[in-house]
């Protein structure tokens, strides 16, 4: 009897041990598991993170991508306004630093110049003016005198004299060239180079003409200290130091034109 | 110098009038005179007397092909005189024959309203033409750029006048009977 319950005690403490055992097994298969899930979780943690600064990334270099189109695109527009473009947004009322209507005249710079259209209803065109200066810009300049004779303007040729001493020839020849290209071109009249008076190589080849000869129309250009257009009889008078003789030039045109109305 | 010099005569009557090829040149109180698509041209020299400038076709075709060219020199060229009336002649005639423009500047000088120009801008579009004092007459292309060289102030008057002439198609390149 005692045998088989000391058989019977070693049965349930080996089915203890064993159950021990097992479940020592199971808590570390648990911990495994545990542990597994840990490191599981840790590495999603990681691919999480990771992926998201991936997805940050490809999302700024879209959002700088996408930028970069668009601010590319706008320039290219921009950069494709050509001169007519300009005119068309005078027009619709969008005016700019570089581009304004003035008198009903439509102003647009490009290339450095300022350029208008000029409709000669007689000859049905349109001419297109380029100059240095837009109206705004030489408001300031005095123009004098008594105003030019009304026969002067059917005269064919107008002489453009200028002094042959002056110090600033250089000036004289870009007054010169503005005011020949818009004379020639957009007033129709022939345009002669003149010297006020025969002292250098160059008057010997070309007229010599002054204010002085009352039966031809003539521009003298001189360097003066004071910017100004001065209109008298058979003469016009554009003086200014350096660039200023310029502006003077583009005055005159203005006023010639009708672009700028005359003073009261 | 010596057309001038006929030019004081103007009112004589053979010496009035010089032929070449179709064309009639007649001499005037502003020079001589010819007429093309009713326009006026005149000319302070007979095409004879521009002989000694050489300008490659090539050349010829660039400036008379632009609508629109800048015409640039140094701010203290020698010969700043010539080469004013030079660029308003050739203004006038782009003006007038081309409805064209030449833009005048500097090479060595800019502000707002003037542009400093040379060799460096010039395009297929837009040409550049740079006169300059030199010690023998010469004209040479580098690129877009047009070099022309002077060794007194009326060879810049003369070498537009050829431009002029040789745009409507009188021959400046031989000495003609007239």
């Amino acid at each position: 009897m005692a045998g088989r319950a000391k058989a019977g005690l070693d049965r349930v403490l080996n089915t203890a041990k064993t159950s021990e055992n097992m479940s020592q097994d199971v808590l570390e298969e648990v911990k495994k598991v545990k542990q597994h899930q840990e490191r599981d979780k840790m590495t999603a943690k990681e691919t999480g993170a990771s992926g998201r600064q991936v997805i940050a990334v490809v999302f700024v270099v879209v959002i700088l991508f996408g930028l970069f189109i668009f601010i590319g695109s706008l320039q290219s527009k921009s950069q494709s306004l050509t001169i007519d473009d300009y005119h068309q947004r005078n027009i619709e009322g969008k005016e700019s630093d570089i581009n304004y209507m003035y008198n009903g005249y439509s102003f647009v710079k490009a290339m450095d110049l300022w350029h208008t259209e000029i409709a000669d209803n007689k000859k049905n065109r349109l001419y297109e003016l380029a100059v240095r200066y837009s109206p705004k810009e030489v408001l300031d300049i005095k123009v004098a005198g008594p105003g030019l004779d009304k026969d002067v303007m059917n005269m064919s040729t107008i002489y453009i004299s200028h002094d042959p001493d002056s110090a600033n020839m250089n000036y004289v020849a870009l007054a010169a060239a503005e005011i020949t290209l818009s004379v020639s071109g957009v007033i129709g009249m022939d345009v002669k180079a003149a010297c006020m008076k025969n002292i250098t190589g160059v008057c010997e080849t070309i007229p010599i003409k002054t204010c002085a000869d009352k039966d031809s129309f003539v521009l003298e250009i001189y360097d003066g200290e004071q910017t100004a257009v001065i209109f008298d009889g058979n003469c016009i008078k554009i003086q200014g130091r350096q660039e200023e003789l310029m502006r003077a030039a583009d005055r005159l045109l203005f006023e010639w034109l009708g672009i700028i109305r005359p003073q009261k | 110098m010596v057309s001038s010099i006929i030019g004081l005569m103007w009112g004589d009557s053979a010496s009035d009038v010089k032929k070449y090829g179709k064309h009639k040149l007649k001499l005037t109180q502003n020079g001589w005179k010819i007429n093309i698509n009713d326009k006026d041209i005149f000319f302070q020299f007979l095409p004879d007397s521009l002989t000694d400038i050489t300008i490659d076709k090539n050349v010829l075709d660039k400036i008379l092909a632009t609508k629109m060219m800048y015409v640039t020199s140094s701010i203290n060229d020698t010969f700043a005189e010539g080469i004013a009336i030079s660029e308003y002649t050739l203004s006038e005639f782009y003006g007038k024959n081309r409805n064209g423009y030449l833009q005048v500047a500097f090479t060595d000088y800019s502000t707002p309203a003037i542009p400093t120009i040379n060799c460096d801008n010039a395009t297929t579009n837009v040409p550049v033409l740079y006169l300059s004092q030199g010690d023998e007459i010469s004209v040479d292309m580098i690129g877009n750029c047009i070099i022309f060289q002077g060794t007194y102030g009326a060879d810049f008057l003369r070498f537009s006048e050829k431009i002029m002439y040789e745009s409507i198609g009188i021959d400046t390149t031989q000495v003609t009977d007239g």
